[in-house]
């Protein structure tokens, strides 16, 4: 040993990590070499790992990462807190900083991620799945923190100590601009395992990752991406042990409709055609939906049986029957605020045609989706039809009423859009009406999509 | 691009090659959709999307084909731009009457409501221009969007070119970094192959660059012995993409500037015409095979009469990968030429203070007066 001490530099670039410098052998297991550029890279999402696994070794760092920098937060009080949400935040913090917290929606998760950032006050990015998310954490940034926060989204683009962003704008952006933040808040953090938007996690230096989410589960793999990107579940409480003291109460309604005698028998003869065909070339398997449609293309009977499918969709779409279901409740709930959810963008307009009613989808312009929202909170229209943009986050306190139309058999979606119910007003009694058109394949869907604690499963 | 349900391939041997559209029989097909989307001028987009999507018939190749050629047909419709302002006011005043009317109890079951409430809606706007290509036309960006469609599932790409013009070597250079790629440059026999990749190539985002590749399809038509190569897996298949020949790609990109950025391609034309005495551009100037091998291929190449030369390399924020590997490999100076590095600021932390007066950083546009001053300063130092 002559005495030198080894120089390294570490920096931020594509997304990457890069250390220059004689980075030993043992770092294999996280650098490769990049002949391109002379030096060792790996994603930037190992920052916090090889930033600890360094700070012990004999290297002199040239840490071109940090100090993040800070925000000026010395002035705002801490943020009044329920117990539960003391709880969470003490439990990441034991985990240094990084962990899901899993409560319900309307239980205060936006406000527990803001004290947390309060109390890191470095620069922190917010990553959120909708433009109306975006919107409202910006809104609470001013409210209890006094911050007008940079934005990334909706056309916009403005960093600034506290940003909020999209899970799409972050995407295009964070190989640019992912070596600056401290703390990444993934709100709806179930949206970060899909192929794409785990790039944000991947690519980002934050060594201060927190994810909230009402709906975490999935499988394995996804549970896999969210432990290792943002780190292990740290927190949990279900909407039963929050009802009634935290969360309105409510209950749940399953409308079970008959179809119109002629809706019916159409139904009924398509549906023949399909499982005729299923049961002639399917020979027994279990196929993939995917699959009986590349089948099904290649013969005219094919062909014909997709189409049949196709149909009695539209007829369940479109159900008559279950149309005066939905106007009978709307009537009978005419002094409340009623949230009417739909499977998809075509039956949300027919509705907002049909009824009269004011429609948020994603082809709702940004000026108008505020309006809508505004005077739906106000109460100037208090009935809003939406197909699948509000399902999560939006808070609304004032909805008593929830009608879901069609949607699919997903248990997140249908816990997502009961939470639209949950937030707590004094007295309210929320009611979650399910329309659902008997003896068909929605009765089934149904039953799947009520597969969670907080429907009594 | 088309979607990967829409890609029709077959498989040879080890190789997967497109099923281009090119028979007579094709351009019948496209003639009676082109015709058929004609007849719909001025009514409402959504209406045409209807009668398309009953017309697909046929076996389930064709029924893929005539998929494709409606979606590349339907990315080009034009629609009228609607008074939205018009119709948010019709529908607010709609709202106001039926919460009244709700709160009265006065309506039954359904709702007279104005013809169409939601008529803004892109779906809902009447077509305004449909694309005046001719069937063959329409087959030619059918089938380019069918090989883009390809490039972008495919890994180990690589670009082939035979015998390149230095034109062509620059005009190929400029494009991958506008994609913010990068290549390796080999010499093979007598091609030189540009292996392209991302910045982050191997920690598993491959997968973010595909979509940039697949932009290369479009600009293969501009070189004269240029071939694109890559690997396909496909749901049923894999094997070596095999693409078409330079004539069966004509591309509706015929120029280079129809990739450059604005900011770039206006430095670029007040740049050419303020060049100041004694300096020409020297577009078809040779880059040493060293220099390609390197990757080092200027964006654009400058000479004085008296022989000195200056070459600029730039460089726009979402190019620090392609910077990183420039500055790893730069000779700064030297018989073939002077670098004056063109950086968008962000980017200018990374370049060596050694170097820094070799770099002119810009925010929006480079400022073709500091170029002007480093051409007029530069002869004179460096000769």
């Amino acid at each position: 040993m002559d005495g030198s001490v080894d120089a390294l530099t570490l920096s931020f670039s594509d997304g990457s990590l890069i250390v220059e410098g004689g980075l030993p052998s043992e770092y294999g297991d996280v650098f490769g070499y990049d002949e391109r550029i002379g030096a060792h890279r790996t994603l930037a999402g190992h920052y916090r790992e090889v930033r600890s696994r360094l700070k012990g070794s004999h290297f002199k760092i040239n840490n071109g990462i940090e100090p993040f920098e800070s925000v000026d937060l010395d002035h705002i009080s801490p943020i009044d807190l329920r117990d539960y949400q003391r709880e969470a935040i003490e439990s990441w913090r034991r985990s240094g900083g990084r962990g899901l917290v899993v409560l319900p929606t309307g239980s205060g998760k936006t406000r527990l991620a803001l004290e947390v950032i309060r109390r890191t006050a470095k620069k922190t990015l917010i990553v959120v799945p909708t433009l109306d998310l975006m919107a409202q954490w910006q809104q609470n940034l001013i409210d209890l923190l006094e911050v007008k926060g940079g934005c990334w989204g909706g056309g916009e683009h403005l960093t600034a100590g506290i940003t909020v962003s999209t899970y799409d704008s972050a995407l295009i952006h964070m190989e640019r601009e992912g070596g600056q933040f401290a703390l990444i808040v993934f709100d709806e953090c179930h949206h970060l395992p899909g192929e794409r938007y785990r790039w944000i996690a991947q690519t980002a230096v934050a060594p201060y990752r927190l994810g909230l989410s009402a709906t975490p589960e999935g499988n394995d793999h996804s549970l896999g991406i969210l432990n290792r990107w943002v780190g292990p579940e740290v927190y949990r409480k279900g909407v039963r042990e929050l009802e009634g003291q935290h969360l309105s109460r409510y209950e749940v309604k399953v409308v079970e409709v008959q179809l119109e005698e002629k809706e019916q028998e159409q139904y009924n003869q398509l549906g023949r055609v399909f499982r005729d065909f299923l049961r002639t070339h399917g020979e027994g398997s279990v196929m993939e939906f995917r699959e009986i449609l590349a089948m099904a293309a290649k013969s005219a009977e094919g062909r014909e049986a997709v189409a049949a499918w196709r149909e009695q969709k539209r007829i369940l779409r479109e159900s008559q029957s279950k149309l005066r279901h939905l106007w009978e409740i709307l009537l009978r709930h005419r002094e409340e605020r009623v949230l009417v959810f739909t499977a998809d963008n075509y039956t949300a307009y027919s509705i907002g045609q049909r009824f009269s009613l004011p429609v948020i989808t994603h082809q709702t312009p940004v000026e108008e989706r505020r309006l809508f929202l505004q005077a739906f909170r106000e109460g100037r229209w208090p009935r809003l039809v939406t197909s699948r943009v509000l399902n999560e986050g939006v808070d609304v306190p004032e909805v008593g009423v929830g009608v879901i139309l069609s949607g699919s058999g997903g248990v997140r979606e249908h816990v997502q859009r009961l939470g639209r119910l949950l937030r707590k007003r004094e007295g309210k009694k929320a009611t979650l009406y399910e329309l659902i058109s008997r003896g068909t394949s929605e009765v089934g869907q149904g039953h799947r999509r009520r597969l969670h604690e907080a429907y009594g499963a | 691009m088309l979607p990967p349900s829409l890609l029709r391939t077959t498989s040879r041997q080890s190789r997967i090659l497109p099923t281009l559209l090119k028979g007579p029989r094709h351009k019948e097909l496209a003639q009676g959709l082109l015709e058929q989307a004609r007849s719909f001028q001025g009514q409402a987009l959504e209406n045409l999307e209807d009668a398309l999507g009953e017309t697909l018939e046929g076996g389930p190749g064709q029924v893929i084909a005539l998929k494709g050629l409606s979606r590349v047909l339907m990315k080009k419709i034009k629609t009228l731009e609607v008074q939205d302002d018009v119709f948010r006011e019709s529908r607010a005043k709609t709202f106001d009457l039926a919460v009244e009317a709700m709160n009265r109890g006065e309506v039954s079951f359904p709702i007279a409501t104005p013809r169409d409430l939601y008529g803004d809606l892109p779906g809902r706007r009447p077509i305004e221009e449909i694309p005046d290509w001719t069937p063959a036309q329409f087959l030619e960006r059918y089938n380019l969007e069918l090989c883009s469609g390809l490039v972008a599932r495919a890994s180990e790409l690589v670009i082939a070119l035979s015998s390149p013009s230095q034109r062509e070597l620059r005009y190929l250079w400029s494009c991958l970094k506008f994609f913010g790629l990068l290549a390796r440059v080999e010499e093979v026999d007598d091609e030189l192959h540009f292996r392209v990749e991302g910045p982050l190539e191997g920690l598993g985002g491959e997968q973010r660059y595909r979509k940039r590749c697949a932009m290369l399809t479009g600009i293969l038509p501009n070189f004269e012995r240029g071939r694109l190569q890559g690997f396909v897996r496909l749901d049923r298949s894999e094997g070596w993409l095999s693409l078409p020949s330079r004539g069966m790609l004509r591309t509706h990109y015929p120029r280079f500037f129809d990739h450059t950025p604005q900011e770039w391609k206006l430095f670029l034309e007040t740049l050419r015409e303020k060049l100041p005495e004694g300096w020409q551009e020297e577009s078809s100037a040779e880059i040493p095979l060293s220099s390609l091998l390197k990757g080092l291929t200027p964006d654009l190449s400058l000479v004085h009469r008296g022989g000195q030369r200056m070459l600029i390399g730039f460089f726009f924020r979402h190019q620090r990968g392609g910077l990183k590997t420039f500055l790893h490999r730069a000779d700064w100076s030297g018989s073939k030429g002077h670098w004056l590095l063109l950086v968008e600021r962000p980017l200018l932390e990374i370049v060596p203070e050694e170097h820094r007066d070799q770099a002119i950083s810009f925010t929006s546009i480079p400022s073709v007066r500091k170029v002007q001053s480093m051409l007029k300063q530069w002869p004179l130092e460096g000769g």
